[in-house]
Parts: structure tokens; C-alpha cells; sequence
């Protein structure tokens, strides 16, 4: 099987540094439209940054409270509209820090933020056990402030993720539980919880919704990640994936609207999965989650991933942008861009039952990718590594060969291999390094499809362009 | 967690530590273990190294690959708990962890830099420098130097050709040694867990058991 051939990944062009937290940053989230970035650490406090006007707000000039600026620069390359120069190494590039919510509000580190879709709350997971529910005042300039306290977690909230349509809010927590809570609508404070779901046996680290339907994916320290639907106000684990070796600490869903968006899963293995689900075949049966890339020390040479490519240490979030890359924060300090390899016919795309329109998708403009030999072709192959679902409280999930390409029956070798290998990745940029410290998180700007937030245990926030492109 | 007690281990075996006879060594692993060996075991008022906890064994150094492109070392440490099944080991590897990040030793604050300030080859001014520490204790380290690979917008690969400084701080690993303890892998687990480390610093209760490891030179921690 020939293995695609690389071209050198590029470096990630840094466009802003934004320095203000005390210790280090565990979280970036950028709000729904991308004109704010919001950011959460260990100096328990939340931050609230804007771009300069006219740059990833649409024009809108958010900074200054919704005065226009025109059509601005920001279709260009994010170091013309900058203002700060060439996005020198340091520079805040124009950016400005619009509201701190600190010590009086958290008492311990915040962990993680996400923005409700309607983009006017904010919520924080604290390590004190709680949850804040923060209201976006528009000001200008935009401000945080406190609307709700959520309790009821018995140890660090870890994780915090609003469903697509804004109506449920997921935390996640140490104490190995996931809460669900309906938000009323009403106002900022009316939230109510409608579900706790207890099937992981350790710490819940990280959550992440299906973009079009209410299902939820749930990251643990111990080494699974779940999958969670709702049947009449009834919580399920629809499936268990089992192919990491230790914590899970992120995980993302596919964006940018395709009807089967994929998952991606990294770990304190030091790899990358991507799964697949597989509708059953018939009404009613088990779903199969599928491993369709995985990319481990051992599997860099197969995937044509050359050193740089290789993740040294735990890592620690992924994020999936609607330019289809997936971002990885890594421990090495590292902030890595892998996107489809150019040639490889994806498996057919058939929609995964969940979201409305099964009509086939059209696959999202790839990245100028590497010139890579065609892949045997992988439509007919059986898959890999099956994930059967098990019921909630059922036996512990099957034993997954870790991920290597050689299946357990050898007359299947070249069809698994071929089947791991056909949505296979490369490394199309990277930032190494990308902090001065491990990096926590990596968030792709919602509306920008090259540009991506990052943060890292040396207290700083960096936005990152993926040159070309237009 | 469990209230200190001695009922573990009640009469460790204790070795006398001879210092007159070492000669100075300035090496990084010889730095690290001289600022763990004299943290007290939690159950009884002797040394790690007194107990054979840790010894001078038990710290190896791993400098920066060459090649990857990456500013980071490791310095991993194994210890021995007293005895296999000693409820306190958690609390040892916390407060190797605590003590060297007090110290400030695995930073480059501590470390000389051979590219002096860092400043670009554009001639930036000196990046300002920000404050690091998984467990948020404030240790003060520089912006990286990498400016031709965070700033090349030309597409040129991040790691050909550009010279490789020595690292500019070195990462920790803290475990048990395997085989020493009955549930050796969890607690390395764990102790190589930022996030729950992190947690667990903050935590009042464990920051009194850390304090009262220390040895007597180092009278508190950092304040959170």
C-alpha cells in the first residue's frame, strides 16, 4: 500500500498575543459569530477579548459597540488587518481585553467556558464544584456579569457545552457524572437540571455536542469516550469507544454541516482518533463506531507524517473547524493542523440517523493538500475496528487492538488497511512551539475557516492563522 | 484523603545520609535531587532519601530531542513508597511536584540562556515575560524564541535549517517505581494527571499535608 507523500507542513503565521491571565490559560472560546474570544485559568478568572474593529467581526466593529467600520480588511490575511504590524511575536496586534470576571466571582481555577449559541451567555466550569452562568452585556463595550450560579456537581466541574440549538447545557465533573440542564429561555437563571448520566467510572473530562442533534459525546480519564442520546427525557449510552489506552481528554465533532460528521478523540496516549459512525442495519439495533484514522507515534510513518507530525506528550484538546482541519493542543507545546489527504476517495457518505437531511453531503473544500498516491481504493473494505454499543451499566466495551492497521484475521489485512487509511490525515500546519508551556486549548474561529485561537500553561492567548487560501 | 498515620509502616528502615562526602555537582538531575531528597515522608520524621524513597537514582534527565523542533527536556522521577501498599504515596509524588515547582528549578529563569534575551533576529524589543505553571503558581518563564517558525508566513518548513538551542525548561514526570506499590500505575496515573494535580493543590486540606512534607527552609507555598 503506498503510503501518501507529505509536503512540509507550514508554519501557523502567529497574528496576536494576548497576555493579561496570571497563571495558565485552560480554555478559548470564541463566540458564536467570532467577534469575541473569551478565555478561563488557573488565576480563576474568565477574560473577554475583542479584535480589533474590523477584523472577525464581520465589519461590525463589536469593540465599539456595533459601529460599523465598512467592509473591512477582514477577508485578507489577518496581518494586514491586524494594525499591530506583522503580528510580531508579543504584540496584541490591536487586540484589547474587554472585561475580567476574577477572584470575587471564582474562587478556585476556571476551567473551561462556552458560549451559548445565541451568543449572549457564557458559561464557566469551576473547579470549585460549580457552574456560572455569565451574561454578555452589550454596552459598549461588551461586559461580563454573573447571571446564574449552577450547583450541584460534587467535585471540579471539568467541562461545559451548550447543545447546537442552545436549549440543553452539559457539564462535566471529577466526581465522574454529567449533568444535563434544560435552559428555560426565560432568562439568564432559568436553568433547571433534567439529567444526570453516571455511566463513566472516572473524572468526565471533556464534553462536545453533535452540531445538529442532541447527542452528546463525553471524554474520561477512564479511557473511553461515550455517546449520549436522549429517548423520552431518557439518557443513553449509545456507544462506548474504547480505542485510547489512557484519559481522553478531548473530543470534537465534524463541523460545517455534513449529515455524518465524524468524531475525533485525542488522549493522554499521545494519539489522535477519528471514528465513523455506522447506522444499524436495522431500526433499533446497536450503533458501530468505527475507527477511520489514528494517528500514534507508530502510525506517523504509515500516514506519511513525518517527526513534527508526532505528538510528544499528552494531548490536551482538538477542535474541528469548518475549513474541515482538525487542531490539536498538545503537551509538547505544540499546536498541529491535519487535514484530508488530497486523492483518497472518502467512504461514502451516508447520514448517521441523527441529523435531518440524509441527502449525500458535499464534502468542504480541502486545504491545498499534499500530493498524495491514491490509497487502495476503500469504499468496499470492511471496517477496521468495530465499537460495538453496549447498554448503559453493561459489560466494559469489546478490547480494541490499538488501532494498528494489521486486523486480527489476516485475510482482511489490506481491506482494514485500507479502510484505516481512507480518511487518513497529514499534517498541514503546525506551530512548534506554540507557547512556552504546554497548550490547552485550541478553538477555530467560527465564521474564519484559517484562523485559531490557542492557549497555554505560560499564561498567554494566541490567535493563529493556517497560511493560504484567501 | 486519609488522616496521617503511622500504622503503615511503623518502623521503616532508616539509612544515615552522609553528605561531607559528595563532591559539588551542578548538573540539572544533581540540582533536582537536592532540592527533593530532605522532603519529609508524611508518616514519619525522616527523609525521602533517609527512607530510600528516592536516591539520586531516581532522577534521570532526558535533553530535547534533536530535530523535533521542540524547547522542552524531561526530568522524570521515580520513587519507591516505604512499604507497597502505603496509602500516602499520592501525597509523596504531590509534594516532589510541589517542592520542585517552589524551587524553580526546571524553568529557564534558572538556566542560562545562551541566546541572552528574547528578542527576535527583526530586532523586537525583549518579549514581556509571562507567567507559567500547570499548577498556577506563578513561575516566570520566556515567551519562546521561535520567532522564525511562529512568524514565517512563506510556507518554509518549521524545522529545517534553523540551529537548535538548548532547552529552554524541562517537563516532569513523577512516578512509582513499577513493581513497588500495589496499585504503582494508578498513582503514576494520576500524578502525571496536570488537571487533577492542579485540583488537588488548590485544595486547602492537601495544601497543609504538602506544607508539612517540606523541609523546614521552605515555610509556605505559593498562596494558591
Amino acid at each position: 500500500m503506498a503510503t501518501p507523500t507529505a509536503r512540509s507542513p507550514q508554519a501557523l503565521a502567529l497574528s496576536a498575543t494576548l497576555t493579561g491571565h496570571t497563571g495558565a490559560v485552560w480554555c478559548v472560546a470564541w463566540s458564536p459569530e467570532g467577534g469575541l474570544l473569551a478565555s478561563a485559568g488557573a488565576d480563576a478568572s474568565v477574560r473577554l477579548w475583542a479584535p480589533p474593529p474590523g477584523v472577525l467581526d464581520g465589519g461590525r466593529g463589536l469593540a465599539n459597540g456595533g459601529v460599523g467600520r465598512g467592509k473591512g480588511p477582514q477577508d485578507g490575511p489577518e496581518v494586514e488587518a491586524a494594525g499591530g504590524g506583522d503580528g510580531a511575536e508579543g504584540s496584541a496586534a490591536g487586540w484589547t481585553c474587554l472585561s475580567t470576571v476574577g477572584g470575587d466571582v471564582f474562587p478556585r481555577t476556571v476551567r473551561s467556558v462556552a458560549w451559548n449559541p445565541d451568543g449572549r451567555t457564557l458559561a464557566a466550569a469551576c473547579f470549585d464544584a460549580t457552574v456560572t452562568i455569565l451574561e454578555l452585556l452589550p454596552g459598549p463595550p461588551p461586559s461580563l456579569v454573573v447571571a446564574a450560579v449552577l450547583e450541584g456537581h460534587e467535585s471540579e466541574v471539568k467541562s461545559v457545552a451548550w447543545s447546537s440549538g442552545g436549549a440543553l447545557l452539559a457539564t462535566a465533573s471529577r466526581d465522574k457524572s454529567i449533568w444535563i440542564w434544560e435552559v428555560g429561555g426565560t432568562s439568564p437563571d432559568d436553568v433547571e437540571c433534567v439529567a444526570v448520566l453516571t455511566a463513566h467510572t472516572a473524572d468526565v473530562k471533556a464534553l462536545a455536542w453533535h452540531p445538529a442533534a442532541e447527542l452528546l459525546a463525553s471524554a474520561s480519564y477512564d479511557d473511553t469516550v461515550r455517546v449520549w442520546a436522549e429517548d423520552e427525557d431518557d439518557w443513553y449510552a449509545t456507544g462506548v469507544l474504547s480505542a485510547h489506552t489512557s484519559t481522553v481528554w478531548g473530543v470534537a465533532w465534524e463541523s460545517g454541516g455534513r449529515p455524518a460528521p465524524r468524531l475525533a478523540t485525542v488522549s493522554d496516549d499521545r494519539t489522535v482518533v477519528v471514528y465513523r459512525r455506522v447506522p444499524p442495519p436495522v431500526a433499533g439495533g446497536e450503533d458501530r463506531w468505527v475507527v477511520v484514522w489514528r494517528l500514534g507515534a507508530e502510525d506517523s510513518r504509515r500516514s506519511g507524517v513525518d517527526s513534527v507530525g508526532v505528538h510528544r506528550r499528552p494531548i490536551y484538546a482538538v477542535d474541528w473547524g469548518r475549513g474541515g482541519w482538525i487542531a490539536t493542543a498538545c503537551g509538547d507545546d505544540c499546536v498541529r493542523v491535519f487535514g484530508p489527504t488530497r486523492g483518497v476517495p472518502p467512504l461514502p457518505i451516508v447520514s448517521d440517523g441523527w441529523a435531518s437531511d440524509p441527502d449525500a453531503d458535499i464534502p468542504p473544500p480541502l486545504p491545498p493538500g499534499p500530493d498524495a498516491c491514491a490509497a487502495p481504493t476503500a469504499s468496499d473494505g470492511p471496517p477496521a475496528e468495530e465499537h460495538s454499543s453496549t447498554p448503559v451499566g453493561g459489560g466494559g466495551p469489546p478490547p480494541v487492538d490499538g488501532g494498528n492497521a494489521s486486523a486480527t484475521d489476516p485475510a482482511t489485512d489490506v481491506d482494514a488497511a485500507s479502510a484505516v487509511d481512507a480518511d487518513a490525515f497529514v499534517l498541514v500546519g503546525v506551530a512548534a512551539p506554540a507557547h512556552a508551556g504546554d497548550v490547552n486549548s485550541v478553538a477555530w474561529h467560527p465564521v474564519e475557516g484559517r484562523v485559531l485561537a490557542s492557549a497555554g500553561d505560560d499564561g498567554a492567548v494566541r490567535v493563529w492563522r493556517l497560511p493560504g487560501g484567501g | 484523603m486519609a488522616s496521617v498515620s503511622v500504622s503503615d509502616n511503623p518502623t521503616p528502615l532508616v539509612r544515615s545520609v552522609d553528605r561531607s562526602t559528595e563532591g559539588h555537582d551542578a548538573s540539572l538531575a544533581a540540582r533536582v535531587f537536592e532540592s527533593i531528597r530532605d522532603i519529609r515522608d508524611p508518616e514519619h520524621p525522616n527523609t525521602l532519601e533517609e527512607l530510600s524513597v528516592i536516591d539520586r537514582r531516581s532522577v534521570t534527565v532526558t535533553e530535547a530531542l534533536p530535530g523535533a523542533g521542540l524547547t522542552w527536556g524531561t526530568v522524570s522521577i521515580a520513587f519507591t513508597p516505604t512499604v507497597p501498599h502505603c496509602s500516602l504515596a499520592s501525597l509523596i509524588g504531590l509534594s516532589i511536584r510541589a517542592k520542585l515547582e517552589a524551587d524553580n528549578i526546571l524553568s529557564p529563569a534558572s538556566a542560562p540562556s545562551p541566546l541572552g534575551t528574547t528578542s527576535g533576529p527583526g530586532g523586537e524589543p525583549p518579549l514581556p515575560p509571562v507567567l507559567a505553571g500547570g499548577g498556577g503558581t506563578g513561575l516566570l518563564v520566556g515567551v519562546p524564541d521561535a520567532t522564525t517558525t511562529a512568524r514565517n508566513d512563506t510556507g518554509r518548513s518549521p524545522h529545517g535549517g534553523v540551529p537548535r538551542p538548548p532547552p529552554r525548561y524541562y517537563k516532569l514526570d513523577v512516578s512509582v517505581a513499577p513493581g513497588t506499590h500495589a496499585t504503582a500505575a494508578e498513582i503514576t496515573k494520576q500524578l502525571n494527571d496536570k488537571e487533577r494535580c492542579a485540583a488537588a493543590l488548590e485544595n486547602p486540606n492537601l495544601q497543609r499535608m504538602v506544607a508539612g512534607c517540606m523541609p523546614p527552609l521552605v515555610v509556605s507555598l505559593a498562596d494558591r
